[in-house]
């Protein structure tokens, strides 16, 4: 004996149906994040390095203006650092793109904001899980870490260059014709 | 007469697949119709980011207006589709294409109440384009959101033989 329930879905009443659509040429998620060796070890020294000064700083409630490096984490501070023009600067930029929480659309502009940026930008991905623990140590709204790589360690900057690859996008300097890539959309229609 | 209706009547295909929500499954196909259009619109974007990146000068900032201008047409008349990341690309008003600190700005938002409270709720991304048409994306309703075509599953390849050979 089965259900009315389960026999009524035994019979079809829609039909898979393909869409063909236009994906952007210029969005590759492998392009688009430059390519991290060990992104555990890039944690742990992000933690060792930075983090855990910086809890050390805020615990003996220093003012933020006498901290020995700058560290941004707000969305438009963020921005308006890197929309600097004629700036000789280099920074740090950590992103926590594999967690929950942070918004997608916001997501999907940082690797193009910081290519265009004058500043030279060193874009990394962190891990799954990183942000709840940067989380432990400082308020991370969007999962955005820049820190100005002025006052910061030589050290912990060379294991860093050593861990992230430079930021390629080939599409765009100088700027060649991608093919086109036609995806294809999953979605159902009524039987006639 | 009676052989014709006989032949009219449609018999149920075997091995037909349903799913759960009684949905008749069927592979993709492999290749796709009107090609064309969509390697217009494609060659009319890459054209219009050239002319946007490469040079500010006013003609070629008219040019790609006028290339993404023609894009908006074709796509809509030969219904022709675009993901979401494409349109969110293009502003709406002048047709350009928005590049961050060059034809627009980002910005994040949460104005307080008429209490001076800040709600987590209300917090926007906002795009300004250069002519000055904003685009809002109220992030803080749901941090997790995704729109149909992020989901999991929804999109897939296709896997005929492309029509342009790749350049070497």
């Amino acid at each position: 004996m089965s259900s009315l329930k389960a026999i009524d879905k035994r019979v079809a009443k829609r039909r898979q149906v393909y869409k063909a659509v236009l994906s952007n040429p210029f969005v590759n998620e492998e392009q688009l994040w430059p390519h991290v060796k060990d992104q555990q070890l890039v944690q742990e020294l992000l933690q060792k390095h930075v983090l855990n000064k910086l809890q050390h700083l805020r615990e003996m409630n220093i003012p933020k203006q006498e901290w020995p490096f700058d560290s941004i984490t707000d969305f438009n501070e963020v921005y308006s650092y890197l929309s600097q023009k004629d700036s000789n600067e280099e920074v740090l930029l950590f992103v926590c793109n594999k967690d929950p929480d942070v918004p997608s659309v916001m997501l999907q502009q940082i690797p193009l904001m910081s290519y265009i940026s004058s500043i030279k930008v060193t874009l990394i991905q962190l891990p799954k899980g990183s942000l709840a623990m940067i989380q432990k140590f400082i308020d991370l709204p969007y999962g955005l870490l820049l820190l100005p790589t002025k006052h910061l360690d030589p050290i912990f900057l060379q294991q860093i260059h050593e861990q992230v690859l430079k930021q390629d996008l080939p599409w765009l300097a100088p700027l060649k014709y991608k093919s086109t890539d036609i995806k294809l959309v999953k979605s159902s229609a009524p039987l006639k | 007469m009676t052989e014709d209706k006989t032949k009219k009547i449609k018999k149920p295909k075997k091995g037909q697949n349903i799913d759960e929500h009684g949905c008749i499954i069927v592979p993709p196909p492999k290749t796709v119709g009107n090609k064309d259009h969509f390697q217009r619109l494609n060659y009319l974007y890459q054209l219009g980011m050239f002319n946007t990146l490469n040079n500010e000068s006013p003609i070629s900032t008219l040019l790609a207006k006028k290339y993404v201008h023609n894009l908006d047409i074709i796509s809509k008349k030969t219904k022709s589709n675009m993901l979401p990341n494409t349109k969110r690309t293009i502003c709406k008003r002048c047709k350009r294409i928005l590049i961050p600190s060059k034809t627009c700005k980002y910005e994040m938002e949460n104005k307080p109440n008429k209490r001076k409270n800040i709600n987590p709720k209300n917090e926007k991304f906002i795009i300004t384009c250069k002519c000055g048409k904003i685009k809002r994306f109220t992030i803080g309703l749901d941090r997790n959101y995704k729109n149909f075509y992020e989901k999991e599953g929804t999109l897939s390849n296709v896997t005929g033989k492309k029509d342009i050979p790749k350049s070497k």
